[in-house]
C-alpha cells in the first residue's frame, strides 16, 4: 500500500479529515499575518454589510458585553522564562473562579506541570494564577480554578443552556475569545446541527474561529454557552468546531471540588483512554461490515457511521498494476499533546490486478507492496512495534497476517494496533488490507483483530466471474 | 659483492665466487655432492633472488670482504652475523655485535644471541635471508596455479547477467523502451570488469602478473550465489513461513560478500593466508555485534527486518496456515516485550526531566 504513499500524502492533504487543534503554541508567532491582514481594505468592508446585519451587531455588541467579565484569556507559561508557550480561552462558570477551557490548551501544562504555570489574564487586563482541577481529555476539555478566587469576585458565571432546549439549525450564535493573541474577540456565526459521521458528538459552528479562541464559550442569543470552541478546518471557509456544552457542566459537576492537580495526569489521562476506547470497540464490533463491492475478493470495510471512507483506483490506460484503494478514518481523535493522538481507528485497503502484467511480475509488485508499509519506530511517545506474522485461515482462502503492537510509553495499557493481512490465492489478482486502532487495550486489540481477520478472503469460488 | 633487495641483479660474477645468481651454472668450487645447504637471499616477493651455497661451517656474514656471504646492505656490519651448528648439530645464527642487530621472526636478536633458524627468513639490515640445509625436506611440486577454463568462467557470467536481466524485467511493466534496459545492459557488465581490473592492477602490484580472470572467475561465480540466496531465501522464507530464513538472508550476503573479498584478496597475498582470514573473520564478529547491537537498541530486535515482506505464490505455500483464534491468541505474546520497553522508558524518564512534546 505505501507502495502508492506519496500519491495518497497529496491526496490527504487536499481533503484531509483531521481537525486541526487551536493548540496555541503556534500563536506566538503568528500575530504578524493577522495584524497585516486588519490593515488591508477587509476593514472598511464590514460597515458596508452593517445596514442588513444590524440587528446581528446589535446581538454580538449585547453577547459581547455580556460575557466580557466572564471571559478570560489562559496562558500557559515556562517556569523559568515567563514567556507563553502556549495561549487560548476560557470563561467562568461558577461564583467560586471555575472556568472552563479546552484540553489542548493547557496540555503542556498538564503533562509536564514542574516546568510550566498557568495564568489568566482579564478583558480589563487583571492578571492572576489558575489551578487545573480536571480534565475530561476525550472531549478536549478541562476545569481551572482561580488560584485567589476574590480576584475575581462578583463577575458572576456563564450559565449553560439547558439541555432541554434544543438548539435550531440556523441559529445565530457568538463565539467568542482571544484569537492569535490579538485581543479579545466576537465572531458571529450559526448553528449547523451536529457533525455528521463523528464518533464524538461536536457541534458544527458556520464561523470564523482562529487558534486562541480555543477554550472560548459559544452563547446563544440570550447569552448561554452553548458549546466551548475547538477546532476549526484549515481548508474550508467558517467551518468550525465546538464541544457541546453538556461536557462542561459535566465536567464541572464532575471536579468542581477537586483537588488541584500539580502531578503529570497521565493516570487520569490513561483512565478516561481506557474507557473511551471500550466504548469505541464495543460501538465498533456491534456494526458489521458493509460489502465491498467486489464479486470475488471478501474485504472487510466498515460502515461509515464514525467513519469516512475515500476511494481512489489508477488510471485505467496504465500498462502497470491497476488498484483501486479504499481509506476509512474517523474524524474524532484524542488529542494528548502535538506528537500525541489516540482513540481512533484506520480501515484502508487495495485491490489489486495485475493480469496486464502477468504472474510473475505481478507477484513481484504483490511482495512489494506488501513489504514497504511502515509500522513506525521508537518515538518519544511510543515503543518501536513488535510483530507477530502468521498464515491464517481466512475466508476461503489463506491469508498472510502480520501484526504489530506498540505501546504508549506514559500510558501503559493502551496500544497501538496495525493489522496487514494479505490474501494467498490468485496468480495475477490480489488484495491487501490494512487496519490500525491507535490506544487500545490488548483484549480489544484481539478482538478487532479477530474481527478483521475473520471477513477477510474470497467469496465462495462459484461467484468468480 | 652484490647483494641487497635491489631488483636489478648486477652482470658480473660476484669476485667472492662462492655467491651465485639463482639462475646461474655452479661457481667454481661448488660441486652439489659437497653442499651442506644454501643461504638464500630473498626479494621483496620472498622469491630467492641469491642462492650462497654452503660447503663448511662457519658461515660468515657481513659487508667486509673476509665474510663468506658479502652483503652490500649499509645497514648491515662488516662482520654481522655467522651460521654454525651448535653442540647438538642444529645450526644456529649467531649475532654478531651490529648497530641493527638480528630480526629473526619477532625476536630481535642481540649480539652473542643465539638461536636455530630453522626454515624461518631472517633479516640483516635490510636484506632477508633464509638457510635452507641438504637435509631438510623439499616441499612437493606445485601444480601452475591456473584460473578456473574461461569457457565455464564466461557461462557463469552470462548466468549472472541472465539473472539481472530478468530481474529487472520484472520489475519494468511491460512495453518499457529501450532506454529503461540500459543500465543491466551496460552497467552490470562494467561494474564487474571494473572491480576485476581494479584487482588485477594490485595483483600486478604485489605479484607482477595481471591476474584479470582469476579475479573475474571468482566475482562472478560469488556473485551468482548472493543473487541466487537474496532471491531465494526470502521466497524460501515466505512457503515455508520460517521467517528466520528471510532474517538471515541480508546477513548471509554480507557473509558471502564478505567471504568473496577475502579470497580476491589471497588471490592478492598468496602467503598471507591466515593473517587475511583473521582480519575478514574479526571483521565479521565486530560488524555483526555492532549491527546487531545497534537494532536491539534502535528498535528493540536483533535483526532488521520487521516481518517477512515476501509473499509466496499461492501454490508452493507449505507453511501451516493456523485459524484466526489460534493467530489472536498468540499476539498475547507480543504484550510482554512491549510492556517491558514501555517500563523501560518509564524508568528512564524518572532519571532525568525530559524534553517533551511538540
Amino acid at each position: 500500500m505505501p507502495f502508492f504513499r506519496s500519491l495518497r500524502c497529496g491526496w490527504l492533504l487536499a481533503l484531509a479529515c483531521t481537525l486541526p487543534a487551536l493548540a496555541g503554541t503556534s500563536t506566538a508567532t503568528r500575530p504578524v499575518a493577522p495584524a497585516s491582514a486588519q490593515a488591508s481594505p477587509a476593514v472598511p468592508a464590514a460597515p458596508a454589510s452593517a445596514p442588513a446585519a444590524g440587528e446581528a451587531v446589535d446581538a454580538s455588541q449585547r453577547a459581547f458585553g455580556r460575557a466580557r467579565d466572564k471571559l478570560l484569556q489562559v496562558r500557559t507559561l515556562l517556569r523559568g522564562q515567563d514567556s507563553q508557550a502556549s495561549v487560548g480561552s476560557g470563561f467562568l462558570v461558577s461564583d467560586q473562579g471555575h472556568l472552563i477551557t479546552n484540553f489542548h490548551v493547557v496540555s503542556q501544562f498538564a503533562l509536564r506541570p514542574a516546568q510550566h504555570r498557568l495564568v489568566y489574564v482579564t478583558a480589563d487586563g487583571r492578571q492572576g494564577a489558575l489551578q487545573l482541577l480536571g480534565v475530561d481529555v476525550v472531549h478536549d476539555l478541562a476545569l481551572l480554578r482561580v488560584a485567589d478566587p476574590g480576584a475575581l469576585a462578583g463577575r458572576g458565571p456563564l450559565v449553560f443552556r439547558p439541555g432541554d432546549e434544543p438548539l435550531q439549525r440556523g441559529e445565530r450564535l457568538h463565539a467568542l475569545g482571544h484569537p492569535l493573541d490579538v485581543g479579545f474577540a466576537v465572531v458571529g456565526g450559526s448553528y449547523n446541527g451536529l457533525v455528521e459521521r463523528s464518533f464524538l458528538p461536536t457541534i458544527f459552528f458556520g464561523g470564523s474561529l482562529s487558534a486562541g479562541m480555543s477554550g472560548g464559550p459559544t452563547l446563544d442569543e440570550r447569552g448561554r454557552v452553548i458549546g466551548v470552541n475547538v477546532a476549526t478546518r484549515r481548508d474550508g471557509e467558517q467551518v468550525s468546531f465546538l464541544v457541546p456544552a453538556s461536557f462542561a457542566a459535566a465536567l464541572l459537576e464532575r471536579s468542581r471540588q477537586a483537588t488541584p492537580l500539580l502531578q503529570p495526569i497521565y493516570p487520569q489521562l490513561q483512565e478516561q483512554l481506557q474507557a473511551h476506547q471500550a466504548a469505541l470497540v464495543e460501538r465498533f464490533l456491534a456494526l458489521p461490515w458493509r460489502p465491498s463491492g467486489h464479486v470475488h475478493w471478501q474485504v472487510p470495510v466498515p460502515r461509515e457511521d464514525f467513519m469516512r471512507c475515500w476511494g481512489r483506483n489508477t488510471a485505467a490506460e496504465g500498462r502497470g498494476l491497476q488498484f483501486e484503494r479504499s481509506d476509512c478514518a474517523m474524524d474524532s481523535r484524542v488529542y494528548v499533546s502535538g506528537a500525541l493522538q489516540l482513540g481512533h481507528l484506520q480501515v484502508q485497503h487495495e485491490v489489486y490486478d495485475g493480469r496486464r502484467l502477468g504472474v510473475l511480475r505481478f507477484q513481484e509488485r504483490y511482495s512489494r507492496s506488501f513489504g514497504n508499509e511502515s509500522f513506525g519506530s521508537d518515538t518519544r511517545q511510543q515503543t518501536a512495534p513488535q510483530c507477530h506474522e502468521r498464515y491464517v485461515r481466512g475466508a476461503g482462502a489463506p491469508v498472510r497476517a502480520v501484526l504489530c503492537l506498540r505501546g504508549y510509553k506514559k500510558l501503559p495499557g493502551l496500544y497501538e494496533m496495525s493489522l496487514l493481512v494479505t490474501v494467498i490465492e490468485g496468480l495475477d489478482t490480489g488484495v491487501q488490507g490494512r487496519f490500525n486502532a491507535f490506544g487500545v487495550s490488548l483484549a480489544n486489540a484481539q478482538r478487532l483483530a479477530a474481527h478483521y481477520l475473520g471477513a477477510f478472503g474470497v467469496n465462495a469460488p462459484a461467484s468468480r466471474p | 659483492m652484490t647483494t641487497s633487495a635491489d631488483p636489478t641483479p648486477p652482470a658480473a660474477q660476484p669476485p667472492g665466487g662462492s655467491l651465485q645468481r639463482a639462475d646461474d651454472g655452479p661457481a667454481l668450487h661448488d660441486s652439489p655432492a659437497a653442499r651442506l645447504g644454501v643461504v638464500e637471499l630473498l626479494d621483496r616477493d620472498g622469491h630467492a633472488r641469491w642462492v650462497h651455497p654452503v660447503e663448511r661451517w662457519p658461515v660468515r656474514i657481513g659487508r667486509a670482504v673476509d665474510n663468506d656471504l658479502i652483503l652490500d646492505d649499509l645497514h648491515v656490519a662488516a662482520h654481522h652475523a655467522e651460521l654454525a651448528p651448535g653442540p647438538d648439530g642444529v645450526v644456529l645464527l649467531c649475532a654478531l655485535p651490529s648497530l641493527n642487530g638480528v630480526q629473526l621472526g619477532r625476536r630481535r636478536l642481540a649480539a652473542g644471541d643465539r638461536q636455530a633458524p630453522g626454515s624461518q627468513a631472517w633479516t640483516l639490515g635490510t636484506t632477508r635471508l633464509r638457510l635452507r640445509l641438504a637435509a631438510d625436506p623439499v616441499d612437493a611440486e606445485r601444480a601452475l596455479s591456473s584460473a578456473p577454463a574461461a569457457l565455464h568462467t564466461g557461462l557463469y557470467a552470462a548466468l549472472l547477467w541472465l539473472w539481472l536481466l530478468a530481474r529487472h524485467a520484472l520489475e519494468l511493466d511491460p512495453g518499457a523502451s529501450f532506454s529503461e534496459w540500459l543500465s543491466p545492459l551496460l552497467s552490470a557488465p562494467a561494474m564487474v570488469a571494473g572491480w576485476c581490473l581494479a584487482w588485477a592492477l594490485v595483483s600486478k602490484l604485489f605479484l607482477h602478473r595481471f591476474d584479470f580472470m582469476p579475479h573475474l572467475a571468482l566475482v562472478v561465480r560469488m556473485l551468482l550465489l548472493i543473487v541466487l540466496v537474496s532471491s531465494l531465501l526470502p521466497l524460501l522464507a515466505a512457503s515455508t513461513g520460517w521467517a528466520w530464513l528471510s532474517r538471515i538472508a541480508d546477513s548471509v550476503q554480507v557473509v558471502l560478500a564478505l567471504v568473496l573479498l577475502t579470497r580476491q584478496t589471497l588471490l592478492v597475498l598468496p602467503a598471507q593466508r591466515r593473517p587475511v582470514v583473521i582480519a575478514a573473520g574479526a571483521a565479521w564478529v565486530f560488524g555483526s555485534a555492532t549491527l546487531l547491537a545497534l537494532n536491539q537498541q534502535r528498535a528493540d530486535r536483533w535483526f532488521e527486518e520487521l516481518y517477512v515482506s515476501t509473499l509466496p505464490l499461492p501454490a508452493l505455500l507449505w507453511a501451516p496456515v493456523v485459524p484466526v483464534d489460534r493467530f489472536v491468541e498468540e499476539i498475547a505474546g507480543l504484550e510482554k516485550r512491549v510492556s517491558a520497553a514501555v517500563r523501560d522508558a518509564a524508568s528512564a524518564a524518572q532519571g532525568g526531566t525530559e524534553a517533551d512534546e511538540e
